[in-house]
């Protein structure tokens, strides 16, 4: 591989990597990874089970 | 009314949507474009087409999807009519079931393949010598010889795996959008992300694979893909005209061109053969028949075709344009985030395109076969995926595990993906009919399992296949992608269209996103899409029309081709009763009684 061609590869798995993180760290940090906002979850609609979460 | 469902964890939905983008292109087909069309080019190409065509469209889709479901309704025909004042639209929306549907009903079909090279791999049966080896167990084991001779109990078809493959993915839908898809997709993205950076350790370590050539290693792999400048072995044709006959990497192949073209050159000379007049630029080294020539980043970047597929593939790979997007959004109330899930979810499939599979497929395929070898061999994605890849494993230390890892990895991406085409299926029969999960989901059960039984029967050089991935999986996606952003920047307006993204949004999206939004992706999706059909349907700048189309004229032969007619026949079939359908359903009628 030329400089170029690693100057390529660096820069695109890098900034491809970086976008990753940047945002995996920004949805856990903001508190809302595990946040469940909704009202219902009944699994599925033959079976529902009506569970009520409070709104932040 | 049942109970409306839902996601029970940002970061759920987040797996969720990037699982339906990742699929079998993420590693087997982008590495194949970085390396025909050059590695910075096609990133130059690619990055801009990430930013002003896959973001906004998914920022589109998250945002109507979201807006859709906040009126209850989960499925494209709904959430479209729940954006625009024409409630008709809603027959336009049911593209959005259907090419999900049709997508699914191949899809499974190669999910399937998937699945038995890993179980194949696990029993260490692959055992090939040669790439016409592994070329003809791929025939025999998808049944691509003959109509009906995939359909066959055994563990080298892949019949059995079809239907292990078809009852997974109606036992995870079935289990609901939280308990079924996000489950499943929180436990299988991190398992395939492991199983990826194992490979990746794997194949950057590898030494030379083969001793008597020693050039073939991971460094020419890698130049393959990334070098910025091509560098390619030319001859001159009789009609004058120069022809691309190798790709040249790294510096010692170049350089040993280089001389070989000038020693040519000199032995001509001295021969009398030649004049200088023949000799070529600076940069070139020149011969009557043999050149070395240095293709810049520029001049790649003046080539339309790069920029065609670069669009294509990160239209394609992010799923946008496709209802699931859609439909998964519908299921999030009216605050909960959607710009930051729509960057870290296209993100989270960016990762794994390029910084994954970018680094496994092609870099170990080169290494194994030289550059020379995977040009030959080809660099489609199911050439490099399941004749080259499959040779290169039952030659390497413990092949059969890391063979067995390679497949178990397509088969989870693949998994994720198909549950996300059934979803808006079923969505469409619990609103539309009014029934509730179970029976929706043996409704969709029955017509998938007719559907992806037609392709898994007319299995013959995959053309029932290949027809239905034309016609549904490209030009229709593009239709309907051209749509959705159409109806967010001109029909709600593109102003509007950022506000609502933005509404309960963790991050925002700059307001000047409303140029980008309500001009610029509309504009070139127009122009991609344009050329797209040029030159696929009409064959502008290819030389020769589709065969697509002769399929169905008959071309120069005169006879078209039964079995792609027959799939235009499923294909119309399918939306006249998903039409029926919508136009008995009471929801529906209600709706657009109250909208008129």
């Amino acid at each position: 591989m030329t400089i170029g061609g690693w100057i390529t590869f660096i820069l695109s798995t890098g900034s491809v990597c970086a976008l990753f993180v940047w945002c995996m760290y920004k949805v856990v940090s903001s508190g809302r990874a595990e946040k469940i906002s909704f009202d219902v979850d009944a699994g599925h609609s033959d079976n529902p089970k009506k569970r009520s979460f409070p709104e932040e | 009314m049942s109970a409306k469902e839902s996601w029970s964890s940002n970061m759920g939905v987040i797996l969720a949507v990037a699982g339906s983008a990742v699929g079998l292109g993420n590693f087997l087909k982008f590495p194949g474009q970085v390396a025909m069309y050059g590695g910075a080019a096609f990133m130059i190409a690619y990055v801009i087409s990430f930013f002003i065509l896959g973001m906004p469209i998914a920022f589109a889709e998250w945002t109507l999807g979201r807006h859709g479901g906040s009126k209850g309704f989960n499925s494209p025909p709904g959430i479209l009519m729940r954006s625009c004042p024409w409630p008709k639209i809603k027959y336009f929306g049911l593209l959005g079931v259907m090419l999900t549907t049709i997508v699914y009903c191949y899809y499974i079909y190669i999910e399937a393949w998937c699945l038995g090279y890993a179980v194949n791999f696990a029993r260490g049966v692959m055992d090939f010598k040669s790439i016409d080896a592994a070329g003809d167990f791929f025939v025999s084991f998808i049944g691509a010889a003959e109509n009906g001779a995939a359909i066959s109990v055994s563990f080298e078809k892949v019949f059995v795996f079809f239907l292990v493959a078809f009852v997974l993915n109606f036992w995870l839908i079935y289990r609901g959008v939280s308990k079924g898809i996000e489950f499943f997709c929180k436990y299988a993205m991190p398992t395939l992300v492991l199983i990826a950076l194992i490979l990746v350790v794997r194949v950057m370590t590898l030494g030379a694979v083969d001793e008597t050539h020693p050039e073939r290693n991971i460094n020419q792999g890698l130049g393959f893909m990334w070098n910025p400048v091509k560098v390619v072995l030319e001859e001159k044709g009789e009609n004058g005209e120069w022809k691309e006959i190798s790709r040249l990497v790294g510096y010692e192949q170049i350089d040993a061109a280089k001389e070989r073209v000038a020693k040519m050159k000199k032995e001509a000379q001295s021969a009398g053969k030649i004049g200088g007049e023949n000799l070529t630029d600076g940069k070139s080294a020149a011969h009557p028949e043999l050149r070395v020539r240095e293709i810049s980043v520029f001049e790649q970047l003046l080539n339309a075709s790069i920029w065609i597929a670069a669009a294509g593939q990160v239209f394609f790979s992010l799923t946008v344009g496709f209802g699931a997007i859609l439909t998964y959004a519908s299921y999030l109330k009216k605050n909960d985030d959607i710009v930051l899930s729509a960057l870290s979810s296209s993100a989270a499939n960016e990762f794994c395109e390029v910084c994954l599979g970018g680094m496994i497929t092609v870099p170990a395929a080169v290494a194994f076969f030289g550059v020379s070898g995977v040009v030959g061999a080809g660099l489609s994605l199911f050439d490099l995926g399941f004749r080259v890849l499959p040779l290169f494993f039952t030659h390497i230390f413990w092949g059969s595990v890391f063979g067995l890892m390679f497949f178990a990895l397509l088969f989870l991406a693949a998994v994720t993906s198909s549950l996300s085409m059934l979803q808006p299926g079923i969505a469409f029969m619990e609103e539309a009919a009014g029934v509730g999960r179970k029976f929706s989901s043996l409704i969709m059960g029955v017509i998938t399992f007719f559907i992806s039984g037609f392709v898994l029967y007319f299995s013959k050089d995959l053309k029932a296949m290949d027809t239905f991935d034309f016609w549904i999986g490209q030009v229709i996606i593009f239709i309907f992608g051209m749509v959705e952003v159409f109806i967010l920047a001109w029909v709600i307006g593109a102003k509007k269209g950022v506000d609502l993204a933005n509404s309960g949004s963790i991050i925002k999206l700059p307001k000047i996103s409303w140029v980008v939004l309500g001009y610029i992706t509309p504009i070139t999706i127009m122009i991609v899409f344009a050329a797209w059909l040029a030159k696929e349907l009409f064959g502008f700048g290819v030389g020769k029309s589709s065969p697509y189309i002769s399929d169905l004229t008959g071309g120069a032969t005169g006879e078209p081709n039964l079995v792609a007619w027959m799939c235009m026949a499923i294909i119309a079939g399918l939306y006249l009763f998903l039409a029926m359908v919508l136009a008995s359903s009471k929801k529906y009628k209600k709706f657009e009684d109250r909208q008129i």
